[in-house]
């Protein structure tokens, strides 16, 4: 797995409002690896816009270092960029043109080393097929002659992804990909990114307030507030538990003499724990099997036990409704 | 690579719409000039008006006579300008200049021993001198006539274009796009100037040519030697049809310069109707700027080439051709670099 990105204590201001200094971006750092899909999360106004223009250049840093592909964008930006895709904010594109002049147009200014020992009608033509595949992996070959101002947004967030992968780039940054798309679309858009992560073996950053299809996405996630990190996981880990504090999970458990079974379970624990229903719940860093063995022991009849899953939106709402930390 | 960029700058500056239409105020507006002069031309046949007099003809005599007055004229000005003060500064143009412009022609007629011969010279690009010859309108003069007009229309033409240039792509989102692409800003920026460049000099050369087409077709040639200067001095015979080129070459620095303005100006301020505007007042206020007393350090003044060419020139009091250079190169250049850092070192809102 290569490092594709990485951005190291990046820090931004807006200038003073009523005598404070206005944090933008706040010691930002992170990393993006080939092949996995990073959600990019945070309210409006929390700095993810100013991080990803910062890294697509389209903002410069009071401070700190982004390297795409080990390639520093402050010192040799046109070959880091050759390594970038995306779409930022919008997929604006030029109204007037039809999809594929705009493709065509696009592709031209990023000409690889293979290319240029191509006659200009070879260079051309292989354009054009490239153009074409393209606009049919996303499903607008067939109308790929009209202008852009007859198309849905929903079809130009489609014609956007496509500009943003024709180069197959090792970076791909994605702003609200799913803007503005039917439930079907949606689906299309991930299973695309999917496959370009899987397949093509791309980082991809992806920004986004729809949580619930994020979590279907991305294998992990940063969470940014107020300029600054505030939460950083994996998918995998969300779904093994809720990690509470640490090592700490919490964990439900359905067992037969609850009352008895709350007792015995403070004592073997040394902890507290709570009966909602048939359901006891505790925090313990002790795992899963540990505690059915005890209980089995102890001859409770154990009828379900397991971690307790948390959501996308749990974590989200826990990491940005908490105090931000003092330093 | 670059040649696609600016092939796409091109394309994109190139909307059918706007050419269509102002391909077809163009011609209307060519085609009247045309038909009226011809008219006037036809009138005048009509009239037989005799052939007027080539020039003038000097004496020795005259000539030093000439040169005995002007010289006093010179002194009597410097004395005047040192009384007056500031405020000589705000006339509506430099008296001692033209004069000792006057000297240098009647010291170039002494020094050629042009006595005795009719002389006739190029008196400026207010025309007046070269748009008629024996009662009729020349070809050259024509041609002359029309290049002032095409370039004042296509100024507008340029400027639309040249200050939506970026502006546009600002307001349109695209600029991302393009940022995101491996391309330098630099390149990008080069890329939109020459293609404002070269579709204005395109507009420019096509009106040209048919100026040269209708002018040697609807109008009699006559040649003769005509005296030349540039700035007050540089004097030099020349054909009259040589007036052609260095209205050519004037017209054209003054529309492109105008053109460019409009160009920073869009992209500077990230807005087209400010690249509109701004040029557009400031070939507008030079009046206005005269009675401030420091015109000359305006780029308003600066930018009127032609009041250095021909044989009177009417230049704004205190001013000279190197001051004028000067302060061109100061704005234009200074222009020119606040856009680059705008374009390559600005954050995108």
């Amino acid at each position: 797995m290569t490092e594709v990105l990485r951005v190291e204590n990046l820090y931004k201001t807006y200038g003073y409002k009523r005598g404070y200094l206005i944090k933008a971006v706040d010691n930002v750092s992170f990393s993006v690896n080939s092949g996995e899909v990073v959600g990019f999360l945070g309210p409006n106004g929390a700095g993810k816009s100013t991080t990803i223009k910062m890294i697509v250049g389209l903002a410069t840093p009071e401070s700190g270092n982004i390297y795409i592909m080990g390639k520093d964008i402050k010192k040799d930006r046109e070959a880091a960029m050759k390594h970038v895709g995306g779409v930022i904010e919008n997929p604006d594109l030029y109204k007037e043109w039809s999809a594929y002049d705009n493709l065509m147009y696009l592709k031209s200014l990023s000409v690889s080393k293979e290319d240029k020992n191509l006659s200009f009608k070879e260079r051309l033509e292989k354009r054009k097929a490239e153009v074409i595949d393209i606009l049919k992996v996303v499903g607008l070959d067939s109308r790929m002659k009209d202008k852009l101002g007859h198309y849905s947004l929903g079809m130009k967030q489609r014609l956007g992804i496509a500009q943003a992968i024709m180069d197959k780039p090792s970076l791909l940054i994605l702003d609200e990909p799913a803007n503005g798309l039917d439930p079907a679309g949606i689906k299309e858009i991930r299973d695309m990114l999917r496959r370009c992560a899987a397949d093509l073996n791309m980082g991809i950053l992806v920004s986004s307030h729809q949580l619930a299809e994020m979590e279907l996405m991305c294998d992990r996630f940063l969470i940014i507030d107020k300029g600054r990190i505030i939460s950083e996981r994996n998918t995998s880990d969300l779904h093994n538990g809720i990690q509470v504090d640490g090592q700490n999970r919490s964990i439900s458990v359905r067992v037969d003499r609850i009352k008895e079974a709350k007792v015995f379970l403070e004592e073997l624990l040394g902890i507290e724990v709570e009966v909602y229903g048939d359901t006891l719940k505790l925090v313990t860093e002790k795992d899963i099997p540990y505690i059915n063995k005890q209980l089995v022991l102890a001859d409770y009849n154990v009828f379900g036990i397991e971690a307790d899953r948390a959501s996308l939106e749990d974590e989200y709402l826990k990491a940005t409704s908490s105090p931000p930390k003092k330093t | 690579m670059f040649n696609n960029l600016f092939l796409g700058e091109l394309k994109k500056s190139f909307g059918k719409v706007f050419h269509l239409v102002f391909g077809l105020f163009f011609i209307l507006v060519f085609a009247l000039l045309t038909f009226s002069i011809h008219e006037m031309n036809e009138q005048l046949n009509l009239l037989d008006i005799p052939p007027e007099e080539d020039g003038e003809t000097f004496t020795e005599e005259q000539v030093d006579l000439f040169i005995l007055i002007t010289e006093t004229q010179i002194e009597v000005l410097e004395k005047q300008k040192k009384e007056t003060g500031f405020s000589w500064y705000q006339s509506n143009y430099d008296q001692i200049y033209l004069a000792k412009a006057s000297l240098k022609y009647y010291n170039y007629i002494k020094d050629n021993e042009m006595y005795g011969i009719p002389i006739d010279y190029y008196a400026g690009m207010d025309l007046s001198g070269i748009f008629m010859s024996g009662g009729k309108v020349t070809a050259d003069g024509y041609i002359v006539q029309m290049l002032a007009i095409i370039s004042s229309i296509l100024m507008i033409y340029g400027i639309v274009i040249a200050s939506g240039s970026f502006s546009k792509e600002y307001r349109e989102g695209t600029i991302k796009i393009l940022f995101l692409r491996p391309i330098t800003r630099t390149k990008l920026l080069i890329s939109k100037a020459l293609s404002v460049l070269t579709l204005s000099s395109i507009a420019y050369l096509i009106g040209f040519i048919l100026s040269v087409i209708l002018g040697y077709s609807l109008f009699p040639t006559e040649y003769k030697d005509i005296i030349f200067s540039f700035g007050g001095g540089a004097f030099n015979l020349i054909r009259s049809d040589f007036q052609i080129f260095i209205a050519f070459f004037v017209y054209y620095i003054e529309m492109m310069s105008m053109i460019f303005i409009g160009f920073f100006m869009g992209t500077l301020l990230r807005n087209r109707i400010w690249g509109i505007v701004i040029p557009m007042l400031l070939s507008g206020i030079g009046q206005f700027i005269i009675y401030t007393g420091l015109a000359r350090f305006f780029i308003t003044d600066a930018l009127n080439f032609s009041q250095y060419v021909g044989l009177h020139p009417v230049v704004t009091a205190g001013s000279n051709i190197f001051l004028s250079l000067g302060i061109y190169l100061f704005y234009m250049g200074g222009m020119a670099i606040l856009t680059y850092f705008s374009v390559t070192k600005r954050d995108l809102a």
